[in-house]
């Protein structure tokens, strides 16, 4: 058998130059293209999970005076849920409560600027003020007991949620104020959590970027008989961190609407006209 | 005459069939993803397996701006030259965003041919119903048909919102 060699080598040398040439090419485009591709690492956040503590009850730090110990006795004993009177001659200005239903005011006559500040135990025309609340407070006259409620302009740090009704709002049983803590049923956020179009039908928010990066989220529209105006939230607010995690991305916020039926509390920071204010709930 | 061109067809046809064996697939890929990066979307945990004539993922999360988004349990490449085929089987969509999108999309198919060389077909099935669409290269557009399924009519109607319907079939049309 005769192999001729010109031939073989006529058609596989130019297959073989072919190759060379083609595994140039790509040696070259290998060593152009990145040799490595784009994992993502999650961010951890350094952000302090929000956990209502009160310090004070927890250390027992609160000034122990000998006719405070003796108000406190009583203070205890009382039925968490009573009726009282309310007070319409006095004007309740200020309140710096603290834990255990103590604290100092201010309060002035319907009819006078003048101001007097009251510790617990102190009368002011002849009502003793026993319990210092964070919105209101309790005087006691004759062993009958009144309410003094801030004004809602005055007080300008937190914001009236729901008021005791006579009538039942149909949110009465699900945002409940029980003195400070403003509760707020699961239920309902869930109701909400899982229908994402009624949120944004009562609801409307857009990030606010500062330097070109997400620096909150505004409400630009909402609907005040919905639950975020019962919750206290206002057209214009911006809104800048829940629960310590600040509000710097997307993912930020799906962070927290992940989380939700983990939390018992929501911390919600917002600036509202410049000033920075806090909202609580908790969530039951 | 004929028989040098199709001797010079044959090694037209080697040097292609040649560079498609060697070309670096992988690296391709990863610049790929570099792009999408830019664009705020990462491919993340994939395995990746790179065939002769195929290139193929799996079990990828895609990520987009931070936000773990989808995960795709496969997507297959096939280079078979004339007809180039990738098919991506199974995204499941994460459940916080199942408020927004449907929650599966069984199968995505997207095909190039070099007969047809400025379209890309696309069809794919899933919890929205069925699309089919097209990528014109040349106009840069991309028009996609969806024949809504009754969870989509239902619980989605925000996304139908966006598209046009003409006789039942939702119409969307985007320039890139």
């Amino acid at each position: 058998m005769n192999i001729d060699f010109n031939k073989f080598l006529k058609f596989f040398i130019p297959l073989f130059i072919i190759s060379v040439f083609a595994y140039i090419v790509n040696i070259v485009l290998f060593f152009l293209l990145p040799k490595n591709g784009v994992d993502y690492i999650e961010k951890t956040t350094h952000a302090i999970p929000y956990i209502k503590v009160d310090i004070t009850k927890a250390y027992d730090l609160y000034p122990k005076k000998p006719v405070q110990k003796k108000l406190e006795t009583k203070v205890v004993s009382k039925p968490v849920k009573q009726e009282y009177q309310l007070l319409s001659n006095i004007i309740l200005k200020a309140i710096y409560a603290t834990a255990n239903q103590r604290g100092w005011i201010i309060v002035a006559e319907r009819n006078s600027k003048k101001t007097h500040i009251l510790e617990i135990g102190e009368k002011f025309k002849e009502y003793k003020l026993i319990k210092v609340y964070e919105n209101y407070v309790i005087f006691k006259m004759n062993s009958k007991e009144y309410k003094l409620s801030m004004k809602k302009e005055e007080n300008n740090v937190k914001y009236e949620v729901l008021k005791k009704e006579t009538k039942k709002s149909p949110w009465s049983e699900k945002i409940v104020v029980d003195g400070d803590n403003v509760k707020v049923s699961r239920k309902l956020m869930n109701e909400y959590v899982s229908n994402l179009d009624k949120v944004w039908k009562n609801i409307a928010i857009k990030e606010i970027k500062e330097n070109g990066r997400i620096n909150g989220f505004k409400v630009l529209r909402m609907n005040k008989n919905s639950v975020f105006g019962k919750l206290g939230l206002q057209k214009d607010d911006i809104l800048k961190s829940i629960n310590n995690i600040k509000l710097k991305s997307y993912n930020d916020a799906f962070k927290i609407y992940n989380k939700i039926n983990k939390i018992d509390f929501l911390n919600i920071k917002i600036l509202r006209n410049g000033n920075e204010m806090e909202l609580n709930y908790e969530l039951d | 005459m004929i028989k040098n061109f199709f001797r010079y067809l044959f090694y037209a046809i080697f040097l292609f069939v040649v560079t498609f064996v060697m070309i670096p697939k992988t690296s391709f890929y990863f610049m790929g993803e570099q792009k999408l990066f830019k664009k705020g979307v990462i491919i993340s945990n994939e395995k990746i397996n790179e065939g002769l004539f195929s290139f193929d993922i799996s079990d990828g999360d895609i990520i987009y701006n931070d936000l773990r988004f989808a995960n795709v349990s496969s997507a297959k490449l096939k280079l078979h030259f004339i007809n180039n085929r990738l098919n991506i089987e199974n995204i499941n969509i994460a459940k916080e965003f199942q408020s927004f999108v449907p929650g599966k999309i069984k199968s995505i198919q997207i095909d190039h041919t070099i007969l047809d060389p400025a379209f890309i077909n696309i069809s794919s099935t899933g919890d929205m119903g069925d699309i089919d669409g097209r990528v014109d290269l040349i106009k840069r557009t991309i028009k996609l048909s969806l024949t809504a399924s009754k969870l989509m009519k239902s619980k989605y109607k925000m996304i139908l919102k966006q598209m046009k319907n003409k006789d039942g079939i939702y119409k969307y049309e985007y320039r890139f």
